[in-house]
């Protein structure tokens, strides 16, 4: 180490070792993606950034706040496909439970029955739904890829079943302000559903790490038996996360829906339980189960709106929407392999022991 | 209530074909009198309000005729589905097939299969492609290439001078969508300038995020004109213009017709609904009569359809069973 | 022996990680034709040594030479290469494979249609064969048969690549006394054919019985390369330890029996206690402060019965009475509210949470009685973890840490602290020693006594029959998944007492008041 050749400019060690815990972490490369993202939209649309007060709406309108009211769903189905996934689970189901609450609460809503009360009939539902799963996955042991891919296709089915195959509109109907507004309403100037699902992955998140329900349900997806073995009921908590599942991906139908009040039962939630597993693959949660970060997924979940609004912004030709959507996703997830964090820390290791050998043999 | 609870009953149906157990048909080969003619219908199934008003009326129809139709719709689009009803009801040896089909190309073996089996087919509202008319006995349907016609001359009659807008379309590569494209762009003036073209997928919902954003991204160049090709995406893209505050100063006109647009249209939402008229079960029942008595039918048989404005809706909108 | 080249020479190993030297300038020398033990206590830098001879960690500093020639491992495909075999602490197969697949993985033989499975299974057979498995089935699959033989298959799986050094990380942790001496055969044959053998392990007697030459390290630093003959015990103890052999009393050896007084309600007690295809029916009654020590062979049915005591299996007859009432233990949360607890012999599978934090880990039994709803408050958490850690001297002393990156016998502590945050009145430890260097298994052994001096009965599951002897009050001999014996340890017992008791079971034993 006396060797000239090797000594670099010293930084302040404790600067350093900040940057190094930021680089290693994997938010910091979800908040990178996110304002790339942006930046190259703003390229593009030099007003992308631009907001302005729409008094029609009562809110801040601009290309952001549309993308912010996209995401509300995207966050509902991410947060619980994340326990889930904690787990070592999986929840394909979680679009298909969107249509059966949109499909249930627009049907009920269009033959009178009270606003609130669909909404809570819609909500149950998606409860019952994540019930079932939740009861397959749990009880009789059945795997939980399998089990809900059935409800997958089985709620898309029954969603039909409810409309009697109908697109279901609500548009007209009085009464349905209130759903209306969750959707397309404004707080503060900021979308009301955008604040609901903040505050419902809040909750979620004070729910699992204020109790000692995340750590059980990280344990249980860690090791399950040795889970039992002191003393966790994994079956209740593999119950659980499925329920959850189920509730939100019902509200984020709710909010697919009631945004245009009109249900599209073939269309409505059609894919979304991709997108959710790759917002909580973005966030840094692994699908083998274990520690999960609700902040990541939550992050992962405005990176997948931003990627439509991108592809809407940057006028991507629709053939080629898939492809440039599955390139995006792969460049997040090869920036945050560890061995590619890892990669700076590695050339420099390299380089001073080249450094070294050389010279030894001066 | 007690209607859609049938329907509900037929799409259960649906869905218990998804899961493999092929249920239907089976119990058709067996009429060795010639009481019924059977003819099997492969279907789309639940797709939207034009699909449901069409299958509802061509079930009805050939009933009404004195046809035992099967009826075996797909799931989600899956042409994969469509095929092997296709195939099934050609083993079945059903007297005759019509076609609904998903997709236009994919279609040749099968329907080699059936002329070999002597069993004609009927194509329903979509043709195939590449369009060997030796394969099918006819086809019946309303025009898309008209409809995109009809929407060109439309904004071309409403702005002589030439207007900004865009087009909302459907999946890529679907023949729908390429037929209303090249009918639209055949007819639409060079002083009518499309900013931009963009999927969404014939969903309200996604047309409605993707206006929004279309909106944003074009403040500046007075949109005036938004052509949905299809009913769908246009109530979507309404709700967007509204959201925006240019209700009535942007035209939006869509493809279809049915009933929540021709409502949207005498509210002011929409501005011209050209109609994708579903109602031909009757036509095509006779067709494969006819077919059947070995009379000569055309080979293409165009469906009537009609261009909507608010006051037209006005006229039909309390009848419209759709 | 000792005249030829050493065919490994690893000089002066430096191995750092962030903040640590893991190694610091350590030698080691393999000769061929010899069993080379290495020595050192948990922590000593044997496993960092090992991982640095096959490949898995690149060394920072010295050097590595195999057949003279000089080395540089990149990865663990290199060092296979260069003919080191190794078969891990943990055994490490795919028991969804079968035998013979396992043994050949990555050695398949190809044929014109990709692997020829049938002279695939047929060579396996050989390569067992020359280790005396030629019994085992090469299509059954390997989770058909016990740990023990799974180990001797990994045995066989790290010869089938011709290796000229075969490293054996803890073999015999979890063999019995059969099974040992088969693998020492197994090991003197291989020796004989010239291949040197590195070999580690905490038991001394097997390092005796074994090993031609030691290597001794202590906290990542070379100590001394002695012959094994010419080393006594106590030496080759000090130089592991750094202290003198005197300093490590004797534990347990001056522990006063415990009495049961007439009449005493037992803390807990079965009656005719089993389940089918797992263990006969049993009857044992445990008193407060008692150390009750379960002895028996590999597979006699100490494992089972433990599980059945804390409701991971089921009983389908019996009674079980705590206090004197009728208890259902049917669940692990069922005996941990009825305060049981139970230390698996299986720690990877059904001990660890190995992503969760040393804390968490501590934490998780005592917050699954509490209900997922009522967290431990964070004060008393941090208590209880500092308390247990500190007590049982848990290394590194970060609570933070994964519970994973931590040695084998720390582990154990971590799990001990688990179950005894849980205040259990009965305690039952299957295996708490096992597979733990000496310092950690003398700390175990003593907590255990301490434990029970404070009033907690312990249910002691071993089978070092020396070590339950040493603590245990009353011990329960079982063999063939029977209870055949119960004895009371008034201290004229020894290890001797107990195989003559399992060797002569047809005839049943028992010189206390409690039959079988």
């Amino acid at each position: 180490m006396t060797n000239p050749t090797v000594k670099r400019v010293a930084e302040p060690s404790a600067v350093r070792s900040f940057i190094q815990r930021i680089m290693r972490n994997q938010l910091t490369w979800s908040v990178v993606a996110l304002i790339a993202l942006i930046v190259l939209c703003t390229i593009f649309d030099r007003q992308f950034l631009s907001l302005s007060y729409n008094p029609r709406t009562g809110g801040l309108s601009g290309p952001m706040i549309t993308m912010l009211q996209e995401s509300a769903r995207y966050l509902m189905i991410a947060t619980g496909m994340t326990l889930v996934v904690s787990t070592s689970g999986i929840d394909l189901s979680v679009g298909s439970v969107m249509v059966v609450a949109g499909a249930i609460s627009m049907q009920l809503l269009s033959t009178g029955t009270n606003v609130w009360l669909s909404i809570l009939v819609a909500l149950g539902l998606g409860l019952v739904l994540g019930a079932i799963n939740g009861a397959l996955v749990s009880l009789l042991g059945l795997q939980p890829f399998i089990t809900t891919l059935i409800m997958m296709l089985a709620g898309r089915g029954l969603a039909k079943v409810i409309t009697s195959g109908q697109n279901t509109d609500a548009s007209t109907v009085a009464g349905g302000e209130p759903l209306k507004w969750i959707a397309n309403g404004f707080v503060l100037g900021l979308p009301a559903n955008f604040i609901i699902a903040v505050i419902i992955v809040a909750l979620v998140g004070l729910l699992a790490r204020k109790t000692a329900m995340g750590m059980m349900i990280e344990s249980v997806g860690i090791n399950k038996e040795a889970s039992r073995m002191a003393g966790i009921n994994p079956k209740k908590i593999l119950f659980l996360v499925y329920v959850v599942s189920g509730l939100l991906a019902a509200v984020a139908g709710l909010f697919a829906t009631a945004s245009v009040m009109r249900v599209d039962v073939s269309k409505t939630g059609q894919d979304l339980e991709m997108y959710a597993i790759l917002a909580v693959v973005i966030g840094g949660t692994s699908l083998l189960g274990g520690k999960f970060s609700l902040l990541g997924s939550a992050l992962g979940a405005i990176i997948i709106a931003m990627i439509r609004k991108t592809i809407i912004t940057l006028g991507i030709d629709s053939a080629a929407t898939p492809a440039f959507f599955a390139v995006v996703v792969i460049i997040i997830c090869v920036m945050q392999a560890p061995k590619i964090r890892n990669l700076s820390a590695e050339f420099k290791r390299k380089n001073a022991i080249k450094a070294s050998q050389k010279a030894a043999i001066a | 209530m007690k209607i859609s609870w049938k329907k509900g009953i037929a799409l259960v149906a649906a869905s218990a074909t998804l899961f493999g157990m092929a249920a239907c048909g089976s119990s058709s080969s067996s009429d060795g009198d010639d009481a019924k003619k059977t003819v099997g219908f492969v279907a789309v199934g639940p797709e939207g309000g034009f699909r449901t008003a069409n299958e509802n009326d061509v079930q009805d129809a050939f009933k009404t005729a004195g046809f035992d139709l099967i009826y075996s719709p797909t799931q989600n689009s899956d042409q994969q589905k469509q095929i092997q009803a296709f195939n099934k009801f050609v083993n079945d040896e059903v007297d005759a097939i019509v076609l609904s089909a998903t997709e236009a190309t994919g279609w040749e073996d099968s329907l080699k299969k059936a002329k070999e089996a002597e069993i004609p087919v009927v194509l329903l509202d979509r043709g195939i492609e590449p369009n060997d008319t030796d394969l099918y006995a006819a086809h019946i349907g309303p025009s898309n290439t008209w409809a995109g016609e009809q929407a060109a001359e439309f904004v071309n009659e409403q702005f002589p001078d030439g207007a900004n807008g865009f087009v909302l379309e459907g999946p890529a590569g679907l023949s729908v969508v390429n037929d209303r494209r090249s009918g639209w762009e055949s007819k639409l003036d060079s002083k009518q300038k499309v900013l931009e073209s963009q999927s969404a997928n014939w969903s309200t919902d996604e047309a409605k995020t993707v206006t929004a954003g279309l909106l944003d991204k074009h403040k500046s160049q007075n949109v005036q004109f938004i052509f949905a090709q299809n009913d769908e995406m246009g109530l979507g893209a309404a709700q967007a213009v509204d959201a925006a505050g240019l209700k009535g100063k942007v035209k939006i006109i869509t493809i279809d017709g049915t009933k929540p647009a021709l409502q949207a249209l005498i509210d002011g939402d929409l501005s011209l609904v050209i109609e994708y008229n579903p109602i031909f079960g009757e036509v095509a029942a006779q067709t494969v009569s006819d077919i059947l008595d070995g009379k000569t039918v055309d080979k293409d048989i165009v469906v009537e359809s009609k261009v909507f404005t608010a006051e037209e809706a006005a006229k039909v909108i309390d009848s419209r069973p759709y | 022996m000792s005249e030829n080249q050493p065919i490994v020479e690893m000089q002066g190993i430096t191995i750092e990680f962030p903040g640590v030297k893991a190694l610091d300038g350590v030698n080691l020398r393999l000769f061929p034709g010899e069993i080379h033990a290495l020595m050192g206590e948990n922590g000593a830098g044997k496993s960092t040594m090992i991982k640095a001879l096959t490949g898995v960690y690149k060394i920072n500093g010295g050097s590595i030479s195999v057949d003279s020639k000089p080395q540089t491992f990149t990865g663990t495909a290199d060092a296979q290469n260069a003919g080191i075999a190794t078969v891990y602490q943990e055994v490490n197969l795919c028991t969804n494979l079968s035998i013979g697949e396992n043994v050949m993985l990555g050695h398949e033989l190809h044929g014109p249609l990709g692997i020829n499975w049938k002279k695939t299974h047929a060579q396996a057979k050989r390569h067992l064969a020359t280790l005396g498995l030629q019994h085992l089935d090469s299509h059954a699959s390997l989770s058909s048969i016990s740990i023990a033989m799974q180990q001797l298959v990994a045995i066989a799986r790290a010869m089938v690549i011709d290796a000229k050094v075969l490293i054996l990380d803890e073999p015999t942790s979890s063999l019995d006394a059969n099974e040992v001496e088969h693998l020492f055969s197994i090991m003197r044959q291989v020796r004989d054919s010239g291949v040197a053998i590195l070999f580690v392990s905490h038991f001394l007697d097997q390092i005796y019985e074994v090993t031609d030459r030691l290597t001794v390290l202590r906290n990542g630093t070379y100590i001394a390369e002695v012959m094994t003959k010419e080393t006594p015990r106590d030496e080759l103890i000090s130089m592991m330890i750094g202290k003198s052999a005197g300093e490590l009393s004797q534990i347990g050896a001056k522990k006063s029996s415990r009495t049961v007084e007439s009449g005493e309600q037992p803390v807990a007690s079965v009656e005719g206690l089993g389940k089918k295809g797992s263990i006969k029916p049993i009857s044992v009654d445990i008193f407060k402060g008692q150390v009750l020590g379960l002895a028996g062979l590999l597979g006699s049915g100490r494992t089972e019965f433990g599980r059945l005591l804390f409701g991971a299996d089921k009983a389908d007859e019996g009674v079980y009475k705590l206090h004197g009432s009728d208890a259902n233990i049917d669940t692990p949360a069922s005996a941990l509210r009825g305060k049981v607890a139970y230390s698996t012999e299986n720690r990877r599978d059904e001990g660890i949470v190995g992503d969760l934090t040393v804390r968490e880990n501590i934490l998780l039994a005592l917050q699954a009685i509490r209900g997922m709803f009522r967290p431990v408050p964070k004060k008393e958490a941090d208590a209880i973890v500092d308390k247990y850690m500190k007590e049982l001297n848990v290394r590194p002393a970060d609570p933070n840490k994964l519970i994973r990156n931590l040695s084998g016998g720390n582990q154990q502590k971590v799990l001990l602290a688990r179950w005894l945050a849980t205040k259990p009145e009965l305690l039952i430890l299957d295996e708490p020693t096992r597979g733990i260097d000496i310092g950690a298994k003398a700390e175990i052994q003593q907590t255990v006594l301490e434990l029970a001096e404070q009033g907690m009965s312990v249910v002691f599951i071993s089978s070092e029959l020396e070590e339950v002897v040493r603590l245990s009050d009353d011990i329960v001999v079982l063999k063939d998944r029977r209870k055949i014996a119960e004895i009371l340890n008034d201290g004229t017992i020894s290890p001797e007492t107990i195989v003559q008791t399992i060797a002569n079971s047809d005839v049943e034993t028992t010189n206390s008041g409690k039959a079988a």
